[in-house]
């Protein structure tokens, strides 16, 4: 049978109508269970699967895709938790960098050690104090590192006995560590067992103070009061000294006079004379250092006295030191005693030719200097302020650690027995603190040794020298002397020298005694010598009382030292009514008819009311 | 339905006294219980309807899967009409006689019998 080419045509029509139909009558025999088996064609060819099969297959499916529904969700619970699990430990090391940056912060050295003394944690102060890095400490053995090494033994048994008893809390203890220079740094330690759940000492929790500086200053506090009470001791001494000096040098005078002509007696006079002049001038030292000396301070430029204390300065130091003089230009003005910038001079040339016996270079500069608050915080007894400073380098064998605490004492000396009296540096040590100055040291054997003397600036004129009255002629009056000195020997010999000279003499021993006598003495007074310290009154409260009820009498201190509190020294002296303890009889005349003469050729208003002495 | 089914149900049905033999094709699966189904069903309609002039083969895809591709066979069983033409499908067990008879052309539509 042959089809027409237009019935093909419509039979393929027809097939393609078809097709959606059947697909539909598929799925709806499917569905109604009418067949149970479905064709299958696939790249591997063509299969029969029962439906049953299949069915199973399915619920297999399901039951799979249940499973696998679980999986999913508990796989998003593991992610989940495994999220909180990841931000906890976020938040965790959060915390603990926090808690990391905190003990950083604190200026206070926090070490952990364990039972084997290897150090576990250090912060940051810690570092710095020791001066390794982090890294340079973790699980070094602390003893070995940080501890210097003549501690280390007593340290690790010290740790042992803390590790090995009970816990004991916050033992305390200072010493040194020793850091990576090699410098050591005094540490104030706290230390703290560290107790596993057991009860067992695992380790050593450790914070450290850094008290090196304090200790210091704590030291060059001590330094100071020491200074201070040795000085007042030294002052009282030479003033009872100065007192037996004016009786052993007035005497001697006095001898001298008596034994003209009588030569081995009077070399023998001499002789005691001699060693009284050296122990007057040991006192003077003495009385410097405890800064009570009389001075005279002047406005003036250190480059000044500098200069013309040069030449001095190079005789006194021989041909092998090399002497340099640095001058500051415009360098600011100071108010000093002009003689006591050269005895300090003297004195620190002195100390650094004797450190330099082969020979060196001394140089001697000046300088402005500002010093703030850093400064004196680290030095014991200085003032903020502008300064001129003298600076004395030499290049000599410098001085150790534990001689330079003592070089300001009297009396201490590093040189030879008869060599140094170990006064000169306690008298530059006491010029400078009269003259609210400082001064500082720096050495170390070998390197040579630099002094520098802080005096502090003043604005103002530079002072007009001092012009002296010259000197009497004529050593003899016939004036009425009112004497007030409480040491008796004193009271003598300033007798035993004025009456033979035809002055007529009251004497008192204390201010009480002299306003009784001058009461009840009708005569004139022409003079009141008086010494300046008295147990009742003092000097100048004296003169001043007698001088209101008698206008126009002279005045005369004499004093071994003088507290400057109570005494307008400048002023004394620019009368020239002062005569310093010990003196000499020839001084004592001279200064006397030298106060009486001045009388004369003061202005009126001194001695208004008072007539004309003949 | 289209309009046209009543004629067609009656030419069938003039066919079916003395027209010319059916080629019927049963494809099954192996023994499933829809296919030993189908060919009971099969067998009873071809007795009721055409007695004497239907020939019926089986073929068995499950043991020749790749037979399915001739007449393009999706599930089974399903019974191809193979002459006279056109080829029809009817997919299931045949269990509902009168979709087989429609499906068959055996039988015109509630509408042809209303309207003969």
């Amino acid at each position: 049978v042959t089809r027409r080419p237009d019935e093909a045509r419509a039979d393929d029509v027809r097939a393609l109508h078809a097709a959606p139909d059947e697909a539909r009558q598929t799925l709806a025999a499917i569905l109604n269970g009418e067949v149970d088996a479905v064709v299958v064609s696939g790249a591997t060819g063509t299969r029969v699967f029962a439906l049953e099969a299949l069915e199973s297959l399915g619920q297999r499916i399901d039951e799979l895709a249940r499973i696998n529904e679980d999986l999913v969700n508990s796989r998003a619970a593991v992610l989940n938790m495994m999220e909180d699990a990841v931000e906890a430990g976020a938040a965790l090391r959060r915390a603990n960098e926090e808690l990391r940056r905190y003990l950083d912060l604190v200026e206070v050295i926090v070490v952990a050690v364990n039972a084997d003394g290897a150090i576990q944690i250090v912060n940051r102060k810690g570092c710095e104090v020791l001066g390794y890095r982090e890294d340079e400490l973790l699980g070094k053995d602390w003893f070995a590192l940080c501890v210097p090494p003549r501690l280390a033994d007593e340290r690790r048994a010290f740790f042992r006995a803390m590790i090995a008893g009970p816990p004991e809390k916050h033992a305390y203890v200072e010493y040194p560590l020793l850091t990576r220079s090699g410098a050591e740094r005094t540490i104030a330690w706290r230390s703290v067992p560290l107790v596993d759940e057991g009860g067992r000492v695992v380790g050593i929790l450790r914070s450290g103070e850094d008290i090196t500086d304090r200790r210091e200053l704590e030291e060059q506090f001590r330094q100071a009061q020491k200074m201070e009470a040795i000085g007042r001791l030294a002052g009282g001494v030479a003033h009872d000294f100065n007192n037996v000096l004016t009786a052993i040098l007035g005497y001697c005078d006095l001898l001298k006079d008596d034994l003209r002509g009588n030569r081995p007696a009077l070399e023998d006079v001499n002789e005691i004379r001699t060693a009284g002049e050296r122990a007057a001038r040991l006192t003077q030292q003495l009385l410097a250092f405890s800064r009570k000396q009389m001075v005279i301070p002047q406005v003036l430029d250190l480059n000044t006295v500098l200069q013309s204390t040069e030449k001095m300065l190079s005789r006194l130091i021989g041909e092998d030191v090399r002497l340099t003089i640095a001058p500051a230009p415009r360098l600011g003005r100071v108010k000093v005693d002009p003689g006591l910038v050269e005895q300090i001079l003297l004195n620190l040339a002195v100390n650094a030719r004797d450190a330099m016996p082969a020979g060196g270079e001394l140089t001697i500069s000046t300088s402005n200097a500002a010093l703030d608050a850093a400064f004196t915080k680290r030095h014991v007894g200085s003032v903020a302020g502008d300064y001129a400073a003298l600076t004395v380098r030499d290049t000599g064998v410098g001085m150790s650690p534990d001689v330079l605490p003592h070089i300001f004492e009297p009396f201490f000396t590093t040189k030879g027995q008869g060599k140094g009296t170990g006064l000169g540096l306690s008298t530059v040590y006491g010029i400078v603190k009269q003259s609210q100055g400082y001064i500082t040291v720096e050495s170390a054997p070998g390197a040579g040794t630099t002094f520098t003397i802080y005096l502090p600036r003043v604005g103002g004129r530079k002072t007009a020298p001092v012009s002296r009255p010259a000197a009497p002629t004529t050593l003899t009056g016939r004036e009425t002397i009112l004497v007030v000195e409480d040491e008796p020997f004193v009271g003598a010999i300033i007798q035993k020298v004025l009456a033979p000279r035809g002055y007529r003499l009251l004497q008192a021993r204390s201010a009480v005694e002299a306003l009784a006598i001058e009461a009840a003495h009708d005569g004139p007074i022409d003079l009141l010598i008086s010494d300046v310290v008295m147990s009742d009154v003092s000097g100048p409260d004296l003169a001043s009382r007698i001088s209101a009820l008698r206008p126009g009498i002279e005045v005369l201190f004499i004093s071994g030292f003088i507290d400057h509190a109570a005494v307008d020294l400048e002023a004394l002296s620019r009368g020239g009514a002062f005569l310093q303890k010990p003196f000499t009889a020839e001084t004592l005349a001279a200064k006397v008819r030298q106060r009486l003469d001045a009388r004369g050729s003061k202005p009126a208003h001194q001695s208004s009311g008072e007539p004309p002495n003949p | 339905m289209t309009s046209r089914a009543p004629d067609a149900a009656s030419r069938h049905g003039e066919a079916s006294a003395t027209g010319p033999v059916w080629d019927l094709r049963l494809y099954v699966a192996g023994q499933s219980p829809r296919s030993l189904a189908a060919r009971a069903n099969l067998e009873r309609i071809c007795q009721t309807y055409l007695a004497g002039r239907y020939r019926i083969e089986i073929i068995d895809l499950s043991r020749n899967p790749q037979l399915a591709a001739g007449d393009q066979i999706l599930a089974l069983p399903t019974l191809v009409r193979c002459r006279p033409g056109p080829t029809r499908k009817i997919i299931g067990d045949l269990s509902n006689t009168e979709r087989v008879l429609i499906g068959l052309d055996l039988l015109a539509g509630p509408l042809a019998v209303e309207h003969p």
